[in-house]
């Protein structure tokens, strides 16, 4: 049987399987925008290919397919969802449009300084297909005016008649009481029959009317959409015999169950960069390493994630196409700085990014058009990568081209050789990424030296080496599958569910710690509201792992921490050891002295994060008899190493480098996605999981 | 002679500096701005203050030794000018006496030596390298509470600064990496709220070490002199892309005006004025001809007047470009003292860093937009005004949890932006001096104090019409609630004066709306399920208000509602394409009296565009344009004519027969002689407020005057001045051929 998991990304769509012996496997077709399920058909046909099946014969002993997708995202970047109708509170329809004044500016990256090119984003939801409906809840749950049942019954009967396919309820305070909503929940089946619909309080019962209504709305955009995406790749995947599990991948910790993936659409937006540090955080365990910095640089961007003790940090609101969501995601920051960034001179300044050439044209030695010279074309022209060797030789790549683009472009207007302009241009993107890496950790009160540093993606292996100057990680590994990373966390990763409401209680001023004044009674019930809310829908064979986690600040302060609760019976000892835990993290995050202690404590919201575990083989590990290079050494070939280095340096086929391998810098070891550089101070081996890891410090 | 000197020494520093090849320098650069990044979130973590992180009122920089700006966060855009004076009065006022040595950080907030006025407290740090002094650190933030006589340090009863809340001079606070106890101390007993003040002072001496460490780690890299050679080409870079913009762009005289209505104790007028002279890279800001001070305080002192001046180009001229010295070299800046905008010692000045220093910022932005216009490379800049006149609402009390509370909402911040030639102002945009805003929900407002909001939606007929119109501000309406009665303090000005005006033929926006509405019978409309869309509809008594009425009770059934200035208009409003019209009235963004009036456009039922009868209205207002009368005429010259500027929109500098002409663009026909005020010249006409739209009130001095070609009734200029006041010569462009 074959455990596979896939991800789509811009250009490639990956796929890793898992064999039941514990092998695995990376492979590769290209997306297919037009409709993205044909590429995910194409990249089973080569895995199948390369195991001397037939297609049909492969999928159908296929026996867990887990699955990344962009379509979510894709589908809100391009506005494609479907005609959504929102109702909401009266006086407050223009929450969605007004963006507590963020639409100006979100989503300009450095450009927001720019004013005469902002715009506001294009509506989610119309003016037009906004409707006000008189409720009101006070911050206490109190209602103010009873729902005025006909008023909604109206409502939706005339957005129904203004050809909605799906409806999104946003009432304030709903999630403190979601009488209302519910009563809405009636109706709207009443009116509109087997409509998709989403509630704001049952999606994300948090504090905060814009962010939940975002969220509430952009759900309700995409889940006709996703609904149809995952029922067409299922069909497709039956057709060829396919009878196993089907999961999709989330952003928030986990896959879900793929008939589910339709109901919380949300929770698949971004969930490309998830996969990849939930398969960091799975190698991490194996590896025993608590601490891990992940890092993904692809054509177009760097993303970085952190996990701390053996958990991936998570954030609790994104920007995404320009609104914000409210939910739970594994937290990844990205810059513009990836193998397409662009680099150009402007008045004897050089600079590199953010724009990017993309996957279309692409780097000018891609051969497709591109002029513009990028940082893969300088890694190309250096001698870090092998022209004739890209995704394993099969996209053969123009040095030429490459060399025009660098000499025009920024060699000649500097004054510079092409090499040195080479090496600058890919010098300038390793610090960016660097100052990236400095701004995640030791800004946000984590200190590097107690991390280890994961180098994933196809342009990440060729440049960790470098971007880690300065940061001092214990070491950097390149995991085995670290091409295909994201569709490895995808067939890796346990199912997911987590949820979370805002109930805001708060301390007297003064008394520290003080867990006795909050009310250990409602604590607890919305702890095992939200458990039995987890419990229901990871039902199914496996043992459900429950963590519960508060959020709290110190009140008339902003920044709130969020901390694990212990499981079991709540007492006044346990949530003043939770309060003490806040204060200490707080600290630690935010600096010695920082915590305002005399304001009091202010509880705000309640999250529980749920896995169950999935059946699927282990990753066995390899004995250690690699002894070194070996057969694996290709030759030897110039490489500017660094500005003004040039030298011979020796190159490794990845897949000849046995566990157990140990070899001295600087080397070029060429895997078929990616080509991993070991500097002249470094050492690396091949672990027993045929990880490479790279240790010794980058010469500066 | 100062300039000078300062002169000398930035040329005996370039020539020391060792030549940074460009990608060392870019290295460096983006390692210069993510350290300035890296204060600024140590700032904002270590505060925790809402001032702070939701209202980013803060921010932080890098300078040369000498102090001049280096880097900048892009947070308050005002607090450039309170950064670099800062910088410069730390250094000539601490050099000899107490001295300046490593591991010192100064303290100051004096509105006369830098801050923009007594809340904003600043703390900057010198940055030591094995003895060498290689440039300073620093941040400012607004701090709640600095004491004076009214909580929050905004007093609209002072008559001395001295009653504003404490001011500190320059003063050495951590005294060789040890905090003057002492010092902290007195400043901080001064406050309501001294633990917050603490934290935010341990923010901004914890981004002072960010920096200091981070710049050692670069130096330990790259050696002192190369870092430093960095620093100082960094200003260089901006300076010198800063001066070939201004190169591009013709030489001349740019006029604006703005007032501001209300001092606190009498309605009267504050005029604010600019002459604003551009001659090959460098621009002169020439204030002298502003209002004589305010015994109240509404003033601002010179460094606040700077806040403003800055604000207003960094997005105009230097939108890409690190906001540092090298943007600022090319300004000079003019004032004449015991003015408005150059309070003398000891008016009061703690109101004009939302007052006089907002209206600076936008006649700097009308003035450079009008020049920028004239530019085919740099015209997409140019913008109608953006609103200049946060309406404060502060309110205090006890709240729903029997405890004390009490700040500013910031429903006044939900403001449209100004317009601009390619495209219309953004809805809800947020203040020009703040690039970042993000407003706090209602459901946390309420969580935290006594208010139950009963809306928050976009108005219609705010933003000013015009071929593109300004941006949409919301109203907002609330009520107290689950407590007995709270105290307000609304105060601000716009409430007579539309400062958002329009360019070229665009109307200004609306001004300042508000309505306290006491005693309403909001409690039988919540019994009968009834929810106002409009606190209109409810019965009351409205209850007068000034601009500044001081602190109000506020009480069950009294209802308050605010909407804040929106951005100006760019263009004749019958210029807009009728469709959209059509589709800004389907969205509410117009009202159908609105299109009919201004834009000319009719709608038939149900909101359809009836084509025949909008083009008959538009014909009929254009021609009674025409009719307007004329000041004077002349006798055009005749024969080709060569094009030499456009003058943003409408109208363009032609060359005929050798002499210099303004042209209409429409028509194209000769309105006036280059070398006169084209307004004397064109049909002019004085017009109500309420033909303004139905949100502007004007002052009983004030008078809004329309100018039209008088060929083809194109709407060239909508100007509000004081009765008294000539036309406005606008733009007197130098050509040089």
């Amino acid at each position: 049987m074959f455990y596979v998991g896939t991800d789509i990304g811009g250009t490639f769509t990956d796929a890793v399987v898992l064999e039941e012996s514990g092998n695995r496997r990376v492979f590769k077709a290209p997306t297919t925008p037009q409709d993205r399920s044909l590429g995910v058909l194409e990249v089973l046909k080569v895995a199948a290919a390369a195991y001397g099946l037939e297609a049909e014969a492969f999928i159908r002993q296929i026996k867990l397919f887990s699955h990344g997708t962009t379509t979510a995202t894709n589908a809100l970047i391009e506005r494609k969802g479907v005609r959504t109708g929102l109702i909401t509170t009266k006086g407050f329809g223009d929450t969605l449009l007004i963006q507590r004044t963020m639409g100006s500016w979100a989503g300009m990256g450095d450009e927001f300084t720019h004013y005469s090119i902002r715009t506001n984003p294009a509506p989610i939801i119309p003016k037009q297909l906004i409707r006000e409906v008189t409720e009101r809840i006070d911050y206490k749950g109190q209602v103010i005016v009873p729902l005025q049942v006909e008023e909604l019954r109206t409502a939706i009967r005339d957005l129904v008649a203004q050809g909605v396919e799906s409806l999104a309820v946003c009432f304030l305070w709903s999630f403190v009481n979601p009488a209302h909503e519910r009563l809405a929940e009636e109706v709207i089946r009443e009116e509109a029959g087997d409509l998709f619909f989403s509630l704001s309080h049952e999606l994300v019962a948090v504090l905060g009317e814009y962010e939940r209504t975002a969220t509430t709305a952009i759900n309700s955009y995409l889940g006709p959409t996703i609904r149809d995406y995952v029922k067409n790749l299922e069909q497709r995947l039956v057709d060829s015999g396919f009878d196993g599990t089907f999961s999709i991948m989330d952003s928030g910790g986990g896959v879900v169950l793929a008939q589910e993936a339709g109901e919380r659409p949300v929770t698949l937006l971004n969930s490309g960069p998830a996969g990849g540090v939930l398969a960091s955080v799975g190698l991490a365990r194996t590896l025993g390493l608590k601490n891990v910095i992940t890092t993904d640089m692809g054509g177009t961007s760097f993303d970085v994630g952190l996990i701390v003790d053996g958990q991936p940090l998570v954030t609790t609101v994104t920007e995404l196409a320009r609104y914000h969501l409210v939910q739970p995601v594994i937290a990844v920051k990205a810059i513009g700085a990836g193998g397409g960034s662009i680099a150009r001179v402007d008045d004897g300044y050089l600079f590199v990014g953010p724009h990017s050439a993309g996957a279309d044209p692409g780097p000018a030695c891609y051969g497709r058009g591109g002029t513009e010279p990028t940082v893969t074309d300088a890694d190309v022209v250096l001698g870090f990568i092998d022209p004739e060797f890209f995704l394993g030789g099969r996209m053969r790549l123009d040095r030429q081209y490459a060399h025009e683009a660098i000499e025009r472009r920024v060699a000649e207007p500097l004054g510079m050789t092409v090499m040195e302009a080479a090496a600058g241009i890919r010098e300038i993107a390793d610090h960016q990424m660097a100052d990236l890496l400095r701004n995640v950790t030791i800004q946000q009160g984590y200190d590097p030296r107690e991390f280890v540093l994961f180098a994933y993606g196809g342009a990440g292996p060729t440049h960790c080496h470098r971007f880690v100057a300065d940061l001092g990680v214990r070491s950097i590994i390149v995991p085995f599958a670290a091409t295909g990373w994201s569709a490895y966390g995808a067939i890796t990763s346990d199912r997911h569910y987590s949820c979370s409401l805002t109930d805001l209680m708060r301390t007297p001023a003064g008394v520290m710690p003080s867990g006795e004044a909050l009310p250990i009674e409602r604590i607890t019930a919305n702890f095992a509201e939200l458990e039995r809310e987890a419990m229901a829908s990871l039902r199914g064979p496996g043992t459900q792992h429950i963590r519960r986690f508060l959020s709290l600040r110190y009140r008339r302060q902003v920044n709130e921490v969020s901390v694990e609760v212990p499981s079991g019976v709540l007492g006044s000892r346990e949530i003043d050891d939770t309060i003490v835990r806040f204060e200490r993290k707080y600290e630690e995050l935010y600096g010695q002295g920082t915590g305002l202690r005399a304001a009091g404590i202010e509880v705000t919201t309640f999250r529980v994060e749920a896995t169950a575990p999935i059946d699927r083989p282990e990753v066995k590990p390899a004995a250690l008899n690699g002894t070194g290079s070996g057969s694996a050494l290709l030759g030897t070939r110039r490489v500017a190493i660094e500005r003004n280095d040039v030298r011979e340096v020796s190159v490794y086929r990845g897949d000849q480098l046995a566990a157990g391998s140990r070899l001295a810098g600087p080397a070029i070891i060429e895997h078929p996605g990616t080509t991993i550089v070991v500097g002249p101070e470094q050492s690396v081996s091949i672990d027993q999981y045929l990880n490479t890891v790279i240790t010794g410090r980058s010469e500066e | 002679m100062s300039v000078q000197i300062e002169q000398a020494d930035r040329d005996r520093a370039a020539a020391d500096r060792p030549a940074l090849d460009p990608v060392t320098f870019e290295v460096i650069r983006h390692r210069l701005l993510a350290i300035t990044d890296e204060m600024s979130l140590t700032v904002k973590a270590v505060s925790g203050s809402p001032m702070v992180t939701d209202a980013s009122d803060f921010n932080t920089a890098l300078f040369m030794p000498n102090g001049e700006l280096v880097t900048m966060g892009r947070w308050n855009q005002l607090m450039a000018a309170s950064l670099s004076e800062m910088a410069r009065n730390i250094i000539a006022d601490c050099s000899e006496d107490p001295g300046i040595h490593e591991d010192d950080q100064f303290i100051v907030n004096s509105p006369h030596k830098g801050a923009l006025h007594a809340p904003d407290i600043g703390i900057l740090a010198p940055i030591y390298h094995e003895g060498r002094l290689v440039g300073w650190s620093g941040g400012c933030s607004h701090h709640l509470d600095v004491g004076g006589m009214e909580v929050s340090s905004v007093c609209p009863e002072a008559t001395d600064i001295r009653q504003e809340g404490i001011l500190i001079p320059p003063v050495k606070l951590i005294d060789g990496g040890r905090p003057r106890n002492d010092v902290w101390n007195m400043i901080t007993g001064m406050s309501r709220l001294p633990w917050n003040m603490s934290l935010d002072f341990k923010a901004v001496i914890s981004a002072n070490n960010v920096a200091k460490q981070s710049i050692l780690t670069l130096i330990g890299r790259y050696g002192v002199d190369t870092v430093c050679a960095a620093m100082g080409g960094l200003i260089e870079f901006s300076e010198s892309k800063m001066r070939r913009r201004l190169r591009e762009l013709p030489d001349g005289v740019i006029r604006a005006v703005n007032y501001k209505d209300h001092d606190g104790r009498e309605n009267r007028l504050y005029k604010i004025s600019l002459t604003m002279t551009k001659q090959g890279d460098e621009i002169t800001f020439d204030f002298s001809d502003s209002a004589p001070q305010s015994e109240r305080f509404i003033n601002c002192t010179e460094s606040g007047l700077k806040g403003g001046i800055y604000s207003a180009i960094f997005p105009i001229l230097a939108y890409d470009l690190p906001w540092n010295a090298g943007v600022l070299r090319p300004l000079k800046v003019v004032t004449k003292p015991r003015t408005v905008v150059n309070a003398a010692w000891p008016a009061p000045v703690s109101l004009g860093a939302v007052g006089v220093i907002w209206l600076a910022e936008a006649v700097v932005v009308e003035a450079l937009s009008k020049l920028v216009a004239c530019s085919p490379s740099l015209a997409n800049e140019a913008q109608a005004n953006p609103p200049s006149a946060p309406d404060i609402f502060r309110v205090a009390g006890i709240d729903q949890h029997g405890e004390l509370f009490g700040g500013p909402l910031l429903d006044m911040g939900f403001m449209g932006g100004g317009a601009y030639g390619h495209r219309d102002g953004l809805p809800a945009a947020g203040a020009h001096c703040g690039s970042q805003q993000n407003l706090p929900n209602i459901e946390r407002i309420e969580g935290a104090m006594p208010l139950l909001y009963l809306y928050r939606y976009f108005l219609p007929d705010t933003g000013g019409p015009g071929r593109q119109h300004g941006g949409q501000s919301a109203k907002t309406a609330q009520a107290v609630h689950d407590t007995d009665r709270i105290t307000i303090i609304p105060g601000g000005h716009g409430f007579q004066m539309p400062n958002a005006l329009g360019q070229y033929g665009g109307y200004p926006g609306s001004c300042n709306q508000r309505l306290l509405m006491r005693n309403t019978n909001l409690a039988e409309w919540f019994a009968s399920a009834r929810l106002p869309h409009d606190i209109r509809e409810l019965q009351g008594e409205p209850q007068p208000l000034s601009a500044q009425p001081g602190r109000l009770t506020y009480g069950a059934g009294d209802v308050y509602e605010m909407c804040p200035q929106p951005g100006g208009g760019w263009g004749d409003p019958l210029e807009r394409e009728a469709g959209l019209v059509e589709d800004d009235v389907r969205t509410g963004v117009v009202s159908p009296a609105m299109a009919r009036e201004v834009y000319g456009v009719v709608l038939a039922a149900a909101g359809k565009l009836d084509e025949q009868a909008t083009k008959q209205q538009r014909d009929a207002i254009r021609a009674r344009r025409k009719a307007w009368p004329r000041e004077r005429t002349w006798a055009a010259p005749s024969g080709p004519a060569t094009s030499l500027y456009r003058l943003g929109e409408g109208l363009e500098l032609v060359r005929v027969d050798g002499t210099h002409l303004v042209r209409c663009e429409r028509c194209q026909s000769a309105l006036a002689p280059a070398n006169e005020n084209w307004k004397h010249y064109a049909a002019r006409t004085v017009v109500q407020a309420e033909d303004l739209g139905p949100h502007i009130t004007l002052h009983q001095d004030l008078e809004a005057r329309q100018y039209a070609c008088p060929g083809c009734g194109l709407l060239l200029s909508v100007e509000i001045l004081t009765r008294d006041c000539p036309p406005l010569w606008e733009i007197e462009l130098k050509v040089q051929e």
